[in-house]
């Protein structure tokens, strides 16, 4: 091999391999259904459910702040930034009152609404196709829940979920089963976020 | 040993070489002149016997025969090689049988010239005579064995020096390099020269040495036995001819590290991104250094070490280096302007971990003083607190009461180029 074609392949490895990343595995947003979280908004009373009306409404909005490089994959002078935020999970953890529990719930879903919902008649997944299904439960497979209930992840990258204007996702919560006994309940959402963003060059 | 007298002399041109070849005496004399072949053989005896008959038969003719031109120089020579007996004596031996008619009686004879018969008897040679001694030898012994360390890398443009010991009882001829650019079919043959003893020694010329060589080495002894090789034609010794300044690192063992090697030195350098520091050295072998020491990058202080590998003691050494080190932790708001409060506390105690892998090249001495520019990689590592990742976030969403963070570790990873020049001195 030519000494000059070995220094360029020694020079085009090393800007290959040059790069600068940044990741936390586990960055959790917890967000309270019902505000302040001390209230009970969402019915229960051991009723048939088909969605998680908080205050409601049949849809929440969780920000996620402007991280960096939330943008996702763009170029910044010769690099190129790419951004992936994995959903590891999400739960809902019962606000703690007497028989509150998830005991009756055979199968939960998260969903990304493309809006919010107006009020309680306002359903902006009712046309399942506009809401892809972020994570979900199901008892026959996860086991019974009891005050604390996970729900599995179902898509890679978050990202595309994310309002690039104002930093926001929009979720809307499905079940099937029965509510919790009491009248009114409430539940902390949490998603746990794995990020992820590098720089390479080129 | 044979010696051939007078009269088996060697004809001219056909002595025996000096190499002992042996020549036939039967040879040597078919080729000489007629007239001295018919004499050689003649016993002296009966040459004087037929000079008593010739004296007999041509008395007469004596007195007849025009007086011929014989110089003086010539009439000594046969009288020299005479016997002090008259030839003429036979002819007064008594007849056995009846007296025959004669022409004289011992009482009154007949007088007889015998300078004249002497001219006559014998013809001295057309050529002087030379006695010639043939040495003969017998052929023996065996092709020279040949001891030689194969030349494996050149510089080139640069002349190829090949050495070579011939070793043989029967002497060495026809040393020769037999030497092809790799690739090409026919051999250039390249005597070798004896370099005192049993070394010979051969110089390709350096316009030659412009791409890779092959070459063997042959020899004969003295006696034609052999050729004896060293590698051959089919399986030929490579010299891989390089270009000059790897040609150089390759090939030229280190110049000769001093007698006595420094050992102990110091070194201070700078460089992006990695700070700069200031090194202990150690050299425990002449091509390798250690170094530890302290390290500063603006934001702080550090820690480092690693080792410098130095193939050769040139004036322009290269050299691969392998260092790694951690800061601790250091305040990066220095190195940019942030108004933030909560990114300006995660920026204020930040700690890395670095390893970098250089190749430079070193100016100088590498006993006592060099200075030098390496370049290479870097890679980096640092975590950020989880705490601090949360404040920071957090504050960023103030006015959502509702939605709380909480952020692990993070971690920042990096591989970058990287530049570095310093300088080292060695004083133990």
């Amino acid at each position: 091999m030519h000494l000059s074609r070995f220094r360029i392949l020694i020079a085009a490895g090393s800007l290959a391999s040059c790069y600068a990343q940044v990741e936390d595995g586990s960055v959790q947003i917890t967000h309270s259904l019902c505000s302040p979280s001390t209230n009970n908004c969402i019915p229960g009373g051991g009723l048939s459910l088909s969605t998680f009306k908080a205050n409601g409404n049949n849809t929440f909005t969780v920000p996620v702040a402007d991280v960096p490089f939330l943008n996702g994959s763009k170029s910044l002078g010769p690099a190129t930034v790419n951004t992936t935020i994995a959903l590891n999970n999400a739960t809902f953890d019962m606000v703690p009152q007497p028989n509150a529990d998830f005991k009756g719930l055979t199968q939960v879903q998260l969903l990304k609404a493309p809006r919010a919902s107006t009020g309680p008649t306002d359903d902006p997944c009712a046309a399942p196709v506009n809401c892809p299904v972020l994570a979900a439960y199901n008892q026959a497979t996860d086991g019974v829940a009891d005050q604390h209930i996970v729900l599995k992840s179902q898509v890679s990258n978050l990202l595309d979920s994310i309002d690039q204007t104002n930093h926001n996702i929009i979720f809307e919560v499905t079940a099937k089963g029965t509510a919790p006994t009491p009248a009114f309940w409430s539940a902390d959402f949490t998603m746990d976020l794995g990020l992820k963003a590098r720089a390479g060059v080129p | 040993m044979l010696a051939f007298d007078a009269a088996a002399q060697t004809a001219p041109g056909t002595s025996a070489p000096e190499t002992g070849t042996v020549a036939p005496d039967t040879g040597a004399t078919a080729t000489a002149p007629k007239k001295v072949s018919k004499k050689k053989k003649t016993p002296r005896k009966k040459s004087s016997q037929k000079a008593a008959k010739k004296t007999s038969k041509k008395k007469k003719a004596a007195h007849a025969l025009p007086n011929r031109d014989m110089d003086a120089q010539r009439r000594n020579a046969l009288e020299s090689l005479l016997p002090a007996t008259p030839a003429a004596a036979p002819a007064a031996t008594p007849e056995p049988a009846a007296i025959p008619a004669r022409a004289g009686s011992s009482e009154s004879p007949l007088p007889a010239d015998l300078e004249a018969e002497k001219k006559i008897i014998v013809k001295p040679p057309s050529e002087p005579l030379a006695i010639t001694n043939v040495v003969v030898e017998q052929q023996g012994g065996a092709p020279p064995a040949i001891t030689h360390t194969p030349v494996t890398q050149a510089s080139k443009g640069h002349s190829i020096a090949i050495n070579a010991r011939f070793v043989g009882d029967t002497g060495v001829q026809a040393a020769t390099v037999m030497f092809r650019h790799a690739g090409e079919k026919e051999y250039k043959a390249l005597a070798m020269d004896n370099a005192g003893g049993d070394n010979y020694s051969a110089t390709v010329p350096g316009q030659m040495a412009s791409s890779d060589i092959e070459y063997y080495l042959e020899a004969s002894d003295r006696y034609g036995h052999g050729p004896s090789r060293s590698g051959d034609a089919s399986t030929p010794y490579l010299v891989r001819v390089n270009a000059p300044a790897i040609a150089a690192a390759m090939t030229q063992p280190p110049t000769k590290p001093p007698e006595r090697d420094t050992l102990i030195g110091i070194g201070f350098d700078a460089g992006a991104p990695g700070g700069g520091g200031f090194t202990l050295l150690v050299r425990p072998l002449w091509w390798l250094r250690l170094n530890g020491g302290i390290a500063y990058n603006y934001a702080g202080f550090g820690f480092r070490g690693g080792l410098s590998l130095a193939p050769c003691w040139c004036a322009v050494t290269p050299t691969l280096n392998l260092d790694a080190g951690r800061f601790l932790s250091g305040d990066f708001n220095k190195f940019a302007s942030v108004s933030d409060p909560n990114a300006r506390a995660l920026l204020s105690h930040v700690n890395y971990t670095f390893a970098t892998a250089q190749l430079g090249l070193e100016f100088g001495s590498q006993r006592w003083f060099n200075f030098y520019l390496r370049g290479g990689l870097a890679y980096f590592e640092s975590s950020f607190s989880g705490a601090d990742l949360t404040a920071l976030t957090q504050g960023k969403i103030a006015s959502d009461p509702s939605t709380r963070y909480k952020a692990g570790d993070g971690k920042f990873t990096s591989v970058a180029p990287c530049l570095s020049l310093g300088f080292q001195v060695f004083v133990y």
